[in-house]
Protein backbone atom coordinates (compact mmCIF):
# COMPACT_ATOMS: atom_id res chain seq x y z
CA UNK A 1 0.00 0.00 0.00
CA UNK A 2 1.72 3.16 -1.18
CA UNK A 3 0.58 5.47 1.64
CA UNK A 4 2.93 8.46 1.60
CA UNK A 5 2.04 9.93 4.99
CA UNK A 6 -0.31 12.33 6.70
CA UNK A 7 -2.28 14.70 4.49
CA UNK A 8 -4.50 16.40 7.08
CA UNK A 9 -5.46 16.12 10.72
CA UNK A 10 -9.04 17.15 11.49
CA UNK A 11 -9.71 18.61 14.94
CA UNK A 12 -12.98 19.47 16.64
CA UNK A 13 -12.61 22.45 18.99
CA UNK A 14 -14.81 24.83 20.96
CA UNK A 15 -12.47 27.84 20.83
CA UNK A 16 -12.25 28.54 17.09
CA UNK A 17 -10.71 31.99 17.44
CA UNK A 18 -8.00 30.75 19.83
CA UNK A 19 -7.26 27.86 17.47
CA UNK A 20 -7.07 30.24 14.49
CA UNK A 21 -4.58 32.55 16.20
CA UNK A 22 -2.54 29.60 17.45
CA UNK A 23 -2.09 28.21 13.95
CA UNK A 24 -1.23 31.62 12.50
CA UNK A 25 1.42 32.02 15.20
CA UNK A 26 2.61 28.45 14.53
CA UNK A 27 3.32 29.59 10.97
CA UNK A 28 0.78 27.68 8.90
CA UNK A 29 -0.84 29.43 5.93
CA UNK A 30 -4.61 29.93 5.90
CA UNK A 31 -6.11 28.10 2.93
CA UNK A 32 -9.70 28.82 3.92
CA UNK A 33 -11.26 30.27 7.06
CA UNK A 34 -14.76 30.96 8.36
CA UNK A 35 -14.76 32.39 11.91
CA UNK A 36 -18.00 30.55 12.73
CA UNK A 37 -17.01 27.13 11.41
CA UNK A 38 -13.23 26.77 11.25
CA UNK A 39 -10.64 26.58 8.53
CA UNK A 40 -7.84 24.79 6.73
CA UNK A 41 -4.24 25.65 7.61
CA UNK A 42 -1.39 24.31 5.53
CA UNK A 43 2.36 23.82 5.62
CA UNK A 44 4.65 24.56 2.66
CA UNK A 45 3.89 21.19 1.01
CA UNK A 46 0.10 21.60 1.31
CA UNK A 47 -0.39 19.16 4.19
CA UNK A 48 -2.07 20.63 7.24
CA UNK A 49 -4.79 20.94 9.84
CA UNK A 50 -8.53 21.18 9.32
CA UNK A 51 -10.30 22.82 12.28
CA UNK A 52 -14.05 22.45 12.82
CA UNK A 53 -16.56 23.22 15.53
CA UNK A 54 -16.64 20.20 17.80
CA UNK A 55 -20.39 19.83 17.16
CA UNK A 56 -20.15 20.21 13.37
CA UNK A 57 -22.28 17.83 11.35
CA UNK A 58 -20.35 15.11 9.59
CA UNK A 59 -17.36 15.02 11.94
CA UNK A 60 -16.35 11.50 12.90
CA UNK A 61 -17.17 10.68 16.54
CA UNK A 62 -14.75 11.31 19.39
CA UNK A 63 -12.52 8.29 20.03
CA UNK A 64 -14.34 6.29 22.74
CA UNK A 65 -13.66 7.83 26.15
CA UNK A 66 -11.96 10.97 24.81
CA UNK A 67 -13.06 14.51 25.68
CA UNK A 68 -13.33 17.47 23.31
CA UNK A 69 -11.31 19.33 22.06
CA UNK A 70 -9.86 16.32 20.28
CA UNK A 71 -8.53 14.89 17.06
CA UNK A 72 -11.49 13.65 15.03
CA UNK A 73 -9.93 12.27 11.85
CA UNK A 74 -6.49 11.42 10.47
CA UNK A 75 -6.38 11.79 6.68
CA UNK A 76 -3.66 9.86 4.87
CA UNK A 77 -2.33 10.78 1.45
CA UNK A 78 -1.76 7.89 -0.93
CA UNK A 79 0.31 7.83 -4.12
CA UNK A 80 -2.40 7.23 -6.72
CA UNK A 81 -5.94 6.10 -7.50
CA UNK A 82 -4.85 2.47 -7.71
CA UNK A 83 -3.60 2.56 -4.13
CA UNK A 84 -6.83 4.20 -3.02
CA UNK A 85 -8.86 1.47 -4.73
CA UNK A 86 -6.74 -1.26 -3.12
CA UNK A 87 -7.26 0.27 0.32
CA UNK A 88 -10.98 0.49 -0.33
CA UNK A 89 -11.11 -3.18 -1.30
CA UNK A 90 -9.17 -4.15 1.78
CA UNK A 91 -11.23 -2.10 4.23
CA UNK A 92 -14.71 -2.66 2.79
CA UNK A 93 -14.40 -6.35 3.55
CA UNK A 94 -14.02 -5.73 7.27
CA UNK A 95 -15.76 -2.45 8.19
CA UNK A 96 -18.07 0.30 7.03
CA UNK A 97 -16.37 2.60 4.54
CA UNK A 98 -17.93 5.77 3.15
CA UNK A 99 -16.72 7.67 0.10
CA UNK A 100 -17.31 11.42 -0.06
CA UNK A 101 -17.92 13.57 -3.13
CA UNK A 102 -14.19 14.11 -3.62
CA UNK A 103 -13.46 10.38 -3.55
CA UNK A 104 -11.92 10.36 -0.06
CA UNK A 105 -12.48 7.12 1.89
CA UNK A 106 -13.60 7.42 5.51
CA UNK A 107 -13.80 4.74 8.21
CA UNK A 108 -12.99 4.01 11.86
CA UNK A 109 -9.79 2.15 12.77
CA UNK A 110 -9.52 -0.65 15.34
CA UNK A 111 -8.77 1.84 18.13
CA UNK A 112 -11.93 3.84 17.45
CA UNK A 113 -10.17 6.70 15.63
CA UNK A 114 -11.63 8.23 12.48
CA UNK A 115 -9.28 7.78 9.51
CA UNK A 116 -9.49 8.70 5.84
CA UNK A 117 -7.53 8.17 2.65
CA UNK A 118 -7.18 10.42 -0.39
CA UNK A 119 -4.80 10.76 -3.33
CA UNK A 120 -2.12 13.10 -2.04
CA UNK A 121 -2.03 16.72 -3.15
CA UNK A 122 1.38 17.39 -1.68
CA UNK A 123 3.28 20.01 -3.63
CA UNK A 124 6.95 20.79 -4.01
CA UNK A 125 8.29 22.85 -1.12
CA UNK A 126 9.57 26.27 -2.11
CA UNK A 127 11.69 27.72 0.69
CA UNK A 128 15.12 29.05 1.44
CA UNK A 129 17.80 26.40 0.94
CA UNK A 130 19.28 25.47 4.31
CA UNK A 131 22.99 24.73 4.15
CA UNK A 132 25.44 24.13 6.97
CA UNK A 133 29.16 24.83 7.04
CA UNK A 134 30.89 21.75 8.43
CA UNK A 135 34.69 21.50 8.53
CA UNK A 136 35.76 18.55 6.43
CA UNK A 137 32.72 18.80 4.19
CA UNK A 138 31.94 21.00 1.20
CA UNK A 139 30.61 24.45 2.27
CA UNK A 140 26.88 24.40 2.86
CA UNK A 141 26.43 28.08 2.03
CA UNK A 142 28.08 30.47 -0.37
CA UNK A 143 30.51 33.06 1.03
CA UNK A 144 28.68 36.06 2.53
CA UNK A 145 25.42 34.12 2.91
CA UNK A 146 24.59 34.78 6.59
CA UNK A 147 22.53 32.07 8.27
CA UNK A 148 21.31 33.97 11.34
CA UNK A 149 18.30 36.18 10.69
CA UNK A 150 16.34 37.35 13.73
CA UNK A 151 13.37 38.18 11.50
CA UNK A 152 13.29 34.93 9.53
CA UNK A 153 9.71 33.89 8.71
CA UNK A 154 9.91 30.21 9.71
CA UNK A 155 7.16 28.01 8.31
CA UNK A 156 6.32 24.38 8.94
CA UNK A 157 7.34 22.39 5.87
CA UNK A 158 5.31 19.20 6.14
CA UNK A 159 2.89 17.40 8.45
CA UNK A 160 5.05 14.72 10.05
CA UNK A 161 3.37 12.47 12.56
CA UNK A 162 0.47 11.87 14.91
CA UNK A 163 0.47 10.01 18.21
CA UNK A 164 -2.52 8.21 19.70
CA UNK A 165 -3.38 6.94 23.14
CA UNK A 166 -5.04 3.62 22.27
CA UNK A 167 -6.85 1.08 24.46
CA UNK A 168 -5.28 -1.98 22.78
CA UNK A 169 -1.97 -1.22 21.14
CA UNK A 170 -1.44 -4.74 19.74
CA UNK A 171 -4.79 -4.63 17.97
CA UNK A 172 -4.12 -1.12 16.66
CA UNK A 173 -0.65 -2.07 15.45
CA UNK A 174 -2.04 -5.10 13.61
CA UNK A 175 -4.56 -2.89 11.80
CA UNK A 176 -1.87 -0.56 10.45
CA UNK A 177 0.44 -3.48 9.63
CA UNK A 178 -2.30 -4.82 7.34
CA UNK A 179 -2.17 -1.47 5.52
CA UNK A 180 1.57 -1.85 4.96
CA UNK A 181 2.91 0.18 7.89
CA UNK A 182 6.16 -1.20 9.33
CA UNK A 183 7.48 -0.86 12.86
CA UNK A 184 10.72 1.13 12.90
CA UNK A 185 11.31 1.15 16.66
CA UNK A 186 9.40 0.30 19.80
CA UNK A 187 9.10 1.41 23.42
CA UNK A 188 8.60 -1.78 25.44
CA UNK A 189 5.15 -2.11 27.03
CA UNK A 190 4.15 1.22 25.48
CA UNK A 191 3.90 1.03 21.72
CA UNK A 192 5.41 1.12 18.24
CA UNK A 193 6.73 3.81 15.94
CA UNK A 194 5.37 3.05 12.47
CA UNK A 195 5.94 4.32 8.95
CA UNK A 196 3.78 3.57 5.93
CA UNK A 197 5.34 2.06 2.80
CA UNK A 198 5.39 5.32 0.83
CA UNK A 199 7.83 7.24 3.03
CA UNK A 200 11.22 6.64 4.63
CA UNK A 201 10.47 8.94 7.60
CA UNK A 202 11.12 7.16 10.89
CA UNK A 203 7.50 7.47 11.92
CA UNK A 204 4.26 9.07 10.83
CA UNK A 205 2.39 7.21 13.58
CA UNK A 206 3.29 6.38 17.16
CA UNK A 207 0.86 4.70 19.53
CA UNK A 208 0.85 4.63 23.32
CA UNK A 209 -1.04 1.98 25.27
CA UNK A 210 -3.62 3.64 27.52
CA UNK A 211 -2.98 3.38 31.25
CA UNK A 212 -6.72 3.66 31.97
CA UNK A 213 -9.99 3.71 30.05
CA UNK A 214 -9.99 7.51 29.91
CA UNK A 215 -6.53 7.80 28.42
CA UNK A 216 -7.75 7.74 24.84
CA UNK A 217 -7.26 10.30 22.12
CA UNK A 218 -4.42 12.24 20.62
CA UNK A 219 -1.15 12.57 22.54
CA UNK A 220 0.53 14.93 20.09
CA UNK A 221 1.07 15.84 16.46
CA UNK A 222 3.99 17.42 14.67
CA UNK A 223 5.08 19.36 11.61
CA UNK A 224 8.62 19.14 10.29
CA UNK A 225 10.61 22.37 10.29
CA UNK A 226 13.80 22.75 8.27
CA UNK A 227 16.53 22.45 10.88
CA UNK A 228 17.43 22.30 14.54
CA UNK A 229 17.96 26.06 14.39
CA UNK A 230 14.41 26.50 13.11
CA UNK A 231 13.05 24.43 16.01
CA UNK A 232 14.93 26.61 18.50
CA UNK A 233 14.17 29.95 16.83
CA UNK A 234 10.53 29.18 16.07
CA UNK A 235 9.98 27.73 19.55
CA UNK A 236 11.58 30.79 21.09
CA UNK A 237 9.24 33.04 19.13
CA UNK A 238 6.30 30.89 20.27
CA UNK A 239 7.35 31.22 23.91
CA UNK A 240 7.61 34.99 23.53
CA UNK A 241 4.04 35.09 22.23
CA UNK A 242 2.87 33.58 25.54
CA UNK A 243 2.44 29.95 24.52
CA UNK A 244 3.22 27.33 27.12
CA UNK A 245 6.09 24.92 26.59
CA UNK A 246 5.25 21.33 27.51
CA UNK A 247 8.61 19.66 26.82
CA UNK A 248 11.73 20.83 25.12
CA UNK A 249 13.76 21.80 23.30
CA UNK A 250 15.63 18.54 23.09
CA UNK A 251 16.60 15.72 20.77
CA UNK A 252 14.93 12.33 20.65
CA UNK A 253 16.90 9.13 20.24
CA UNK A 254 14.36 7.07 18.31
CA UNK A 255 13.93 9.06 15.09
CA UNK A 256 16.74 11.49 16.04
CA UNK A 257 14.36 14.44 15.64
CA UNK A 258 15.00 17.67 17.46
CA UNK A 259 11.78 18.48 19.32
CA UNK A 260 9.88 21.14 21.21
CA UNK A 261 6.33 20.50 22.44
CA UNK A 262 3.70 23.09 23.37
CA UNK A 263 0.26 22.90 24.92
CA UNK A 264 -2.43 23.68 22.35
CA UNK A 265 -6.17 24.40 22.01
CA UNK A 266 -6.57 21.07 20.17
CA UNK A 267 -6.61 18.77 23.19
CA UNK A 268 -3.18 17.43 22.28
CA UNK A 269 0.34 18.71 22.56
CA UNK A 270 1.65 20.27 19.35
CA UNK A 271 5.28 19.62 18.51
CA UNK A 272 7.73 21.20 16.13
CA UNK A 273 10.54 18.93 14.99
CA UNK A 274 13.40 18.67 12.52
CA UNK A 275 15.98 16.29 11.09
CA UNK A 276 14.18 12.97 11.54
CA UNK A 277 15.97 9.79 10.46
CA UNK A 278 15.02 7.94 7.29
CA UNK A 279 14.77 4.16 7.17
CA UNK A 280 14.35 1.57 4.46
CA UNK A 281 13.48 -2.10 4.50
CA UNK A 282 17.02 -3.04 5.59
CA UNK A 283 16.41 -1.45 9.00
CA UNK A 284 15.95 -3.69 12.04
CA UNK A 285 13.62 -2.17 14.62
CA UNK A 286 15.08 -1.42 18.05
CA UNK A 287 13.30 -1.84 21.37
CA UNK A 288 13.94 0.34 24.39
CA UNK A 289 12.36 0.72 27.79
CA UNK A 290 10.47 3.99 28.13
CA UNK A 291 11.77 6.70 30.41
CA UNK A 292 13.64 9.97 30.32
CA UNK A 293 17.06 8.56 29.38
CA UNK A 294 15.68 6.71 26.36
CA UNK A 295 13.29 9.49 25.32
CA UNK A 296 15.97 12.10 24.60
CA UNK A 297 19.70 12.72 24.42
CA UNK A 298 19.41 16.13 26.05
CA UNK A 299 16.76 18.55 27.25
CA UNK A 300 16.93 22.32 27.69
CA UNK A 301 14.67 25.08 28.95
CA UNK A 302 14.20 28.50 27.38
CA UNK A 303 15.54 31.28 29.60
CA UNK A 304 15.56 35.05 29.27
CA UNK A 305 18.11 36.59 26.92
CA UNK A 306 21.27 37.90 28.54
CA UNK A 307 24.66 39.27 27.53
CA UNK A 308 27.89 39.76 29.43
CA UNK A 309 27.80 43.10 31.25
CA UNK A 310 24.05 43.03 31.89
CA UNK B 1 -4.85 30.60 58.06
CA UNK B 2 -1.55 30.88 59.84
CA UNK B 3 0.50 32.42 57.04
CA UNK B 4 -0.96 34.18 54.06
CA UNK B 5 0.23 36.08 51.06
CA UNK B 6 -1.65 38.53 48.87
CA UNK B 7 -2.21 36.85 45.51
CA UNK B 8 -4.13 39.50 43.56
CA UNK B 9 -7.29 41.57 43.62
CA UNK B 10 -10.62 40.11 42.52
CA UNK B 11 -10.85 42.74 39.78
CA UNK B 12 -7.68 41.36 38.20
CA UNK B 13 -9.43 38.07 37.38
CA UNK B 14 -12.04 38.29 34.62
CA UNK B 15 -15.47 37.19 35.85
CA UNK B 16 -16.11 33.74 34.38
CA UNK B 17 -12.45 33.45 33.51
CA UNK B 18 -9.07 32.54 34.95
CA UNK B 19 -5.68 34.04 35.49
CA UNK B 20 -2.21 32.50 35.93
CA UNK B 21 -0.21 33.96 38.82
CA UNK B 22 3.06 33.56 40.78
CA UNK B 23 5.39 33.43 37.80
CA UNK B 24 8.33 31.09 38.21
CA UNK B 25 10.61 30.95 35.19
CA UNK B 26 8.37 30.62 32.12
CA UNK B 27 5.34 29.18 33.94
CA UNK B 28 2.80 30.36 36.50
CA UNK B 29 2.80 28.28 39.69
CA UNK B 30 -0.92 28.80 40.41
CA UNK B 31 -4.06 29.92 38.65
CA UNK B 32 -7.22 31.54 39.99
CA UNK B 33 -10.71 30.92 38.62
CA UNK B 34 -13.43 33.50 39.27
CA UNK B 35 -17.18 32.99 39.13
CA UNK B 36 -18.81 36.18 40.38
CA UNK B 37 -17.52 36.73 43.92
CA UNK B 38 -16.23 33.13 44.16
CA UNK B 39 -12.54 32.52 43.62
CA UNK B 40 -10.76 29.17 43.63
CA UNK B 41 -6.99 28.85 43.37
CA UNK B 42 -5.16 25.77 42.09
CA UNK B 43 -1.60 24.64 41.53
CA UNK B 44 -0.82 24.90 37.81
CA UNK B 45 0.15 21.24 37.77
CA UNK B 46 -1.87 18.64 35.87
CA UNK B 47 -1.97 15.29 37.69
CA UNK B 48 -1.28 13.50 34.37
CA UNK B 49 2.19 14.79 33.41
CA UNK B 50 2.71 17.47 36.10
CA UNK B 51 3.04 20.24 33.59
CA UNK B 52 1.12 23.54 33.33
CA UNK B 53 -2.48 23.31 32.14
CA UNK B 54 -2.74 26.51 30.04
CA UNK B 55 -1.81 26.65 26.37
CA UNK B 56 -1.36 30.40 26.38
CA UNK B 57 -1.24 32.98 29.13
CA UNK B 58 -4.45 32.71 31.24
CA UNK B 59 -6.07 30.07 28.95
CA UNK B 60 -7.18 27.56 31.59
CA UNK B 61 -10.90 27.06 30.93
CA UNK B 62 -13.00 25.21 28.38
CA UNK B 63 -14.43 27.17 25.45
CA UNK B 64 -17.72 27.68 27.32
CA UNK B 65 -15.94 28.57 30.58
CA UNK B 66 -17.67 25.76 32.50
CA UNK B 67 -14.66 23.59 33.23
CA UNK B 68 -10.93 23.71 33.82
CA UNK B 69 -9.08 22.05 30.94
CA UNK B 70 -5.49 20.89 30.66
CA UNK B 71 -4.44 21.84 27.15
CA UNK B 72 -1.73 19.21 27.01
CA UNK B 73 -4.00 16.16 26.63
CA UNK B 74 -7.58 17.43 27.19
CA UNK B 75 -8.06 16.44 30.83
CA UNK B 76 -11.24 18.14 32.12
CA UNK B 77 -11.71 19.23 35.75
CA UNK B 78 -14.71 20.49 37.73
CA UNK B 79 -14.30 24.09 38.87
CA UNK B 80 -16.08 23.28 42.15
CA UNK B 81 -13.65 20.68 43.47
CA UNK B 82 -10.88 20.12 40.90
CA UNK B 83 -12.06 16.58 40.16
CA UNK B 84 -10.84 15.23 36.81
CA UNK B 85 -13.94 13.79 35.13
CA UNK B 86 -12.52 13.17 31.66
CA UNK B 87 -9.10 12.67 30.14
CA UNK B 88 -5.97 10.70 30.93
CA UNK B 89 -5.97 11.42 34.69
CA UNK B 90 -9.71 10.86 35.23
CA UNK B 91 -10.53 10.29 38.90
CA UNK B 92 -7.63 12.38 40.19
CA UNK B 93 -7.77 15.97 41.48
CA UNK B 94 -6.06 19.27 40.94
CA UNK B 95 -4.30 20.51 44.07
CA UNK B 96 -6.32 23.29 45.69
CA UNK B 97 -4.49 26.26 47.17
CA UNK B 98 -6.46 27.47 50.25
CA UNK B 99 -7.65 30.98 49.44
CA UNK B 100 -9.63 33.71 51.21
CA UNK B 101 -11.39 36.71 49.74
CA UNK B 102 -10.95 39.86 51.84
CA UNK B 103 -13.70 42.43 52.31
CA UNK B 104 -11.85 44.80 49.98
CA UNK B 105 -11.70 42.19 47.21
CA UNK B 106 -8.12 41.13 47.92
CA UNK B 107 -7.40 37.43 47.34
CA UNK B 108 -5.16 35.83 49.96
CA UNK B 109 -3.61 32.39 49.73
CA UNK B 110 -2.02 30.15 52.33
CA UNK B 111 1.75 29.89 52.30
CA UNK B 112 3.74 27.85 51.80
CA UNK B 113 1.90 26.44 48.78
CA UNK B 114 0.67 22.87 49.14
CA UNK B 115 2.87 20.20 47.61
CA UNK B 116 1.86 18.81 44.24
CA UNK B 117 1.13 15.07 44.17
CA UNK B 118 4.55 14.57 42.58
CA UNK B 119 7.53 16.93 42.56
CA UNK B 120 6.72 20.25 40.91
CA UNK B 121 8.53 20.37 37.60
CA UNK B 122 10.91 23.14 38.71
CA UNK B 123 12.35 20.65 41.19
CA UNK B 124 13.17 18.21 38.41
CA UNK B 125 11.67 16.43 35.47
CA UNK B 126 11.25 13.10 37.15
CA UNK B 127 8.11 12.22 35.25
CA UNK B 128 8.87 10.02 32.28
CA UNK B 129 7.45 11.35 29.08
CA UNK B 130 7.63 9.94 25.64
CA UNK B 131 8.02 11.26 22.14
Amino acid sequence: MNIVGLEYLVFGVEDLSGAHQYLLDYGLDVQDHDPANGGTYVALDGTGLIVRRSDAAGLPPLPPGAASPCLRETVYGVADAETLAAIRDRLEGEREVTVDTEGTLHCIDDGGFGIAFMVTRRRRIEARYLGFNVPGQAPGRAPNDCAANPDEAIKPRSLSHVVYFVPDVAKAEAFYARLGFVVTDRFNHLGPFMRPAGTLDHHTLFMIESQNEHMVGCNHFTFHLGSANEVLQHGWNFVKKGYRSFWGPGRHIMGSNFFWYFNSPFGAVMEIDADMDLHDDQWVARSMDPGSDNSQIFLFDAIDKWAPGE
Amino acid sequence: MADEQLLCHLDEIPDGGARGLLRQGRDDRVFAVRQGAQVSVWLNDCPHNHRPLDYRQDQFLSGDGRHIVCYAHSAHFAIADGHCFAGPCAGQYLTRVPARLGADGSVWIAVPLPAAPAPFRAAGRSESRHS
